[in-house]
């Protein structure tokens, strides 16, 4: 079988704020799916989404997404009428009920017809789980209604590439759930590219996963890969290893350490976690143990 | 949640269009959203309300002289001008205020097309502003008395001015992201433009310049003929809409410029913002040149020599020249004509009649000011004497009681003291008996001109009788002792002040019978104030 074309390529991403490198010669590329980009805080995620979404052009670089060149104007605004994209904080008008605020980016969309338009921005809201609660002013909808809200705009005009900034950002386990069944069936036939720090979100949803550290991109493969590359690195001990990058107290009261086991450690099949600390080194690792 | 991802299959309908005709179409489609939400704004809500209420107080009780409504208009509509300047700026704002930049900035409907939303989402409330522009005039031209014709660029100034108003919301929105601009923008205006409008109300041919500003008041109270305003409407109306379509090009420029849009629609921006600014230029050049020399000497001349300007018509006890237009006008000072001849003995009345009642507007402010002082140093008016009358008439407010006042006294002047001789003037001073007498005549004539009279009581240079066309020469004050006597008699049943008075009419109205000697006929004891007593006393 053959590989998917990509959808999106990137090629030698650069983009500097004042001194801060907030992307340094990043590339890679996606193929139809999801795609988790994990990072820490800092990391430079957001400021990849925002480019990749077209909301700010690198300083150096090219990307090309669906076969379209954003640096053309009249490719970037074909390309913005095929992306959805779910910023992490996506600036609802509380005073507008639900159905108008996705109504009024349906317009921005260009989707003009108001009877379709109308019929587009039911059935996003269906999707999402809100359309009993369409007329309801923002400011009334809780937390995880809100995110919702934010997603069923990003589906407007059934995109063919989603992005997708830290979705699942203050919701409950339940909600989380919800949305994993979600994006996971969105994934089917679209490319989708989900920015999270939830670990647990990636290895339920993800085909394929990018790790971003300090603006470079420390990692591009599969969930397997990332969690292969602590194996043999993870042994669990009663009491912290000195040795360890870093530790913590498991609810068994045994300790889990990631690192350079000692010879005759117990070792412990990695999990995507565990791989994804270790690749970020000591600094992130004594952050989670502390 | 549903479990249903299938492909829509209306959600590929708008891309089969080409992407301009889609963008046009949602350009449209934006601006019906901001134009309802822009309807509904409270600010806009609360304006609507304050110019109706203006237009109907302006209008209520009037008799109006329809070229000056429509300039009325214009300040009525001012608090529309200021909310649209508001609400406008505000949606233009508001993906700054709520944070959604991001989220528009991914969307394909450029910001130089939602910025033309902004703008054209204004139009909706223009309308509105014309629709009551239309609406106040139509009913103004009903009531009874209305002159004039409405100008079409002074009616249309109004609605221009809400859309000027919109089109700096949208660019201070463009241009700062700060919500306290539009406000503090929006007070400087306003005092900037009451400013100029009251320099340029106390005449404009002495101030061009102040024809740049936005509401131009017209002279206060009497409006003169429409011939005789020379305002340049027209251009002025060009002038705004220039300033609102430059203002307008500037933020579509701003916006092109932000988003790295095509040279090509920056050009055609740069061409039509130098176009509008050019307009706007040679309409500010073209309203503030000097008052032509045919106007000029047309204002001198009916001031100078009204009766050439007027055209007379005789009802019943009076002559009524008016100015060509105006002569619905004489139904409305026909029963305080006839009220106050009605309260003379026949006989007294006989021998006064006919009375000339003759309009009288104030010029004087419109005139350069060396012709003024050439019209007070004795070219004077020429013509019959006249009980002249302005051409703001009403029912209602102090002012317009003030008018009836004038009309009824300077009739009831006419009766007690005819005129002796052929053109000789009479030779009396509204002081004594007569004044008392043909102050009480007055204020028989209807409750406002007693009312008015009552007004004037209080202020001895407030110009009851007036025996001029010319309110530049300045009538005699009168006695503040006879206006008191007049209000104590006014406050007694009229059948028996009527009865005394005719039973003694001609020592009552004799020049030499003194306020005393008045009050020993009536049995009532004059005040004995001697202040204010006026030159002439």
């Amino acid at each position: 079988m053959t590989a998917p074309a990509p959808t999106v390529l990137a090629r030698n991403l650069t983009m500097t704020f004042g001194r801060t490198r907030a992307l340094d010669d990043v590339s890679f590329e996606l193929v139809p799916g999801v795609t988790g980009l994990l990072g820490p805080n800092g990391a430079g995620k957001t400021t990849l989404l925002r480019v990749l979404a077209t909301v700010s052009a690198p300083d150096t670089g090219s990307v090309v997404s669906l076969g379209l060149d954003p640096r053309r104007t009249d490719m970037r605004l074909d390309l913005r009428g095929r992306l959805g994209y779910m910023p992490q904080e996506p600036g609802f008008h509380a005073r507008f009920t639900a159905f108008e605020f996705v109504d009024y980016v349906a317009i921005l969309k260009e989707l003009h017809q108001r009877r379709a338009r109308h019929e587009e921005v039911r059935r996003v809201l269906d999707l999402v789980g809100l359309g009993a609660v369409r007329r309801k002013k923002i400011k009334t909808l809780s937390g995880g209604m809100r995110r919702r809200v934010a997603l069923a705009q990003a589906l407007l005009g059934d995109p063919d590439l989603l992005i997708l900034d830290e979705p699942t950002a203050g919701l409950d386990p339940e909600q989380r759930l919800r949305f994993r069944e979600l994006v996971g069936r969105l994934g089917e036939g679209r490319t989708v590219l989900l920015s999270t720090h939830q670990t647990e979100d990636v290895f339920a949803l993800c085909q394929q996963v990018m790790v971003l550290h300090l603006g470079k991109l420390r990692f591009a493969g599969t969930p397997l890969e990332l969690a292969g590359l602590a194996q043999g690195h993870v042994w669990h001990s009663h009491e912290r290893d000195p040795g360890a990058l870093g530790a913590w107290r498991t609810g068994t009261g045994q300790h889990r350490n990631i690192g350079n086991p000692p010879a005759g450690a117990d070792l412990l099949e990695p999990t995507l976690e565990d791989g994804y600390l270790l690749l970020l080194g000591g600094d992130r690792v004594e952050e989670v143990s502390a | 949640m549903t479990t249903t991802v299938d492909r829509p299959p209306a959600a590929g309908a708008s891309r089969t269009l080409p992407a301009g005709a889609r963008s046009r179409r949602s350009t449209l489609a934006l601006t019906a959203v901001e134009s309802g939400r822009l309807l509904r704004h409270p600010a806009v809500l609360a304006a609507t309300a304050v110019s109706v209420w203006l237009l109907w107080r302006w209008g209520k009780g009037t008799a109006p002289v329809l070229h000056y409504a429509d300039i009325a208009t214009q300040f009525a509509l001012a608090a529309l001008a200021g909310a649209a300047l508001l609400a406008t700026n505000l949606a233009v704002l508001r993906s700054h205020r709520d944070g959604a930049v991001d989220l528009y900035g991914a969307t394909p409907l450029s910001l130089a097309r939602r910025t033309l939303s902004h703008l054209l989402s204004v139009l909706p409330l223009v309308a509105l502003g014309g629709i009551l522009v239309v609406a106040d005039l139509a009913w103004l031209a009903g009531m009874p008395g209305s002159v004039g014709t409405p100008h079409l660029a002074e009616a249309a100034t109004g609605p221009a001015l809400i859309a000027l108003g919109g089109c700096v919301g949208v660019l201070l929105g463009r241009l700062a992201r700060s919500v306290a601009l539009a406000p503090l923008v929006l007070v400087a205006l306003v005092l900037g433009s009451l400013t100029v409008a009251e320099l340029q109300a106390a005449g404009h041919d002495q101030r061009p310049w102040t024809w740049l500003g936005t509401l131009l008041r017209a002279p206060p109270f009497d409006p003169p003929p429409a011939a005789l305003l020379g305002r340049p409407a027209t251009w002025h109306l060009v002038y705004l809409l220039g300033i609102g379509v430059a203002l307008a090009t500037l933020a579509l420029w701003r916006s092109l410029a932000q988003e790295r849009a095509r040279r090509r629609a920056q050009v055609a921006a740069a061409i039509v913002l130098v176009a509008a600014l050019a307009a706007t230029a040679a309409a500010a050049v073209v309203q503030t040149r000097p008052t032509s020399s045919t106007l000029a000497d047309r204002r001198l001349a009916v001031v100078t020599n009204p009766a050439a300007e007027l055209v007379c018509q005789r009802r019943g006890p009076a002559n009524y020249c008016v100015f060509a237009g105006f002569e619905p006008q004489i139904d409305l000072w026909e029963p305080t004509v006839r009220a106050v001849v009605a309260a003379v003995p026949p006989a007294a009345a006989a021998r006064a009649l006919p009375v000339t009642v003759a309009h009288r507007v104030g010029l004087h402010r419109l005139i350069d000011e060396e012709v003024n002082l050439g019209v007070q140093e004795g070219q004077g008016p020429s013509g019959p004497i006249v009980a002249p009358v302005g051409t703001a008439w009403g029912r209602d407010g102090p002012l317009f009681e003030l008018a009836h006042a004038r009309l009824a006294a300077s009739v009831a002047a006419r009766l007690v003291a005819p005129t002796r001789g052929d053109g000789e003037e009479p030779r009396w001073f509204p002081c004594n008996a007569q004044a008392v007498v043909a102050l009480w005549l007055g204020g028989q004539a209807s409750p406002q001109a007693a009312e008015g009279i009552s007004q004037a009581v209080t202020d001895p240079y407030s110009e009851i009788f007036v025996f001029s066309h010319d309110p530049v020469l300045d009538d005699p004050p009168w006695d503040v002792r006879a206006g008191r006597f007049a209000l104590a008699l006014l406050d007694r049943p009229r059948d028996q002040v009527t009865q005394t008075l005719w039973r003694n009419w001609d020592l009552v109205t004799a020049p030499e019978t003194t306020i005393e000697r008045l009050g020993e006929v009536l049995g009532i004891q004059p005040s004995s104030d001697t202040s204010n007593l006026g030159p002439g006393c």
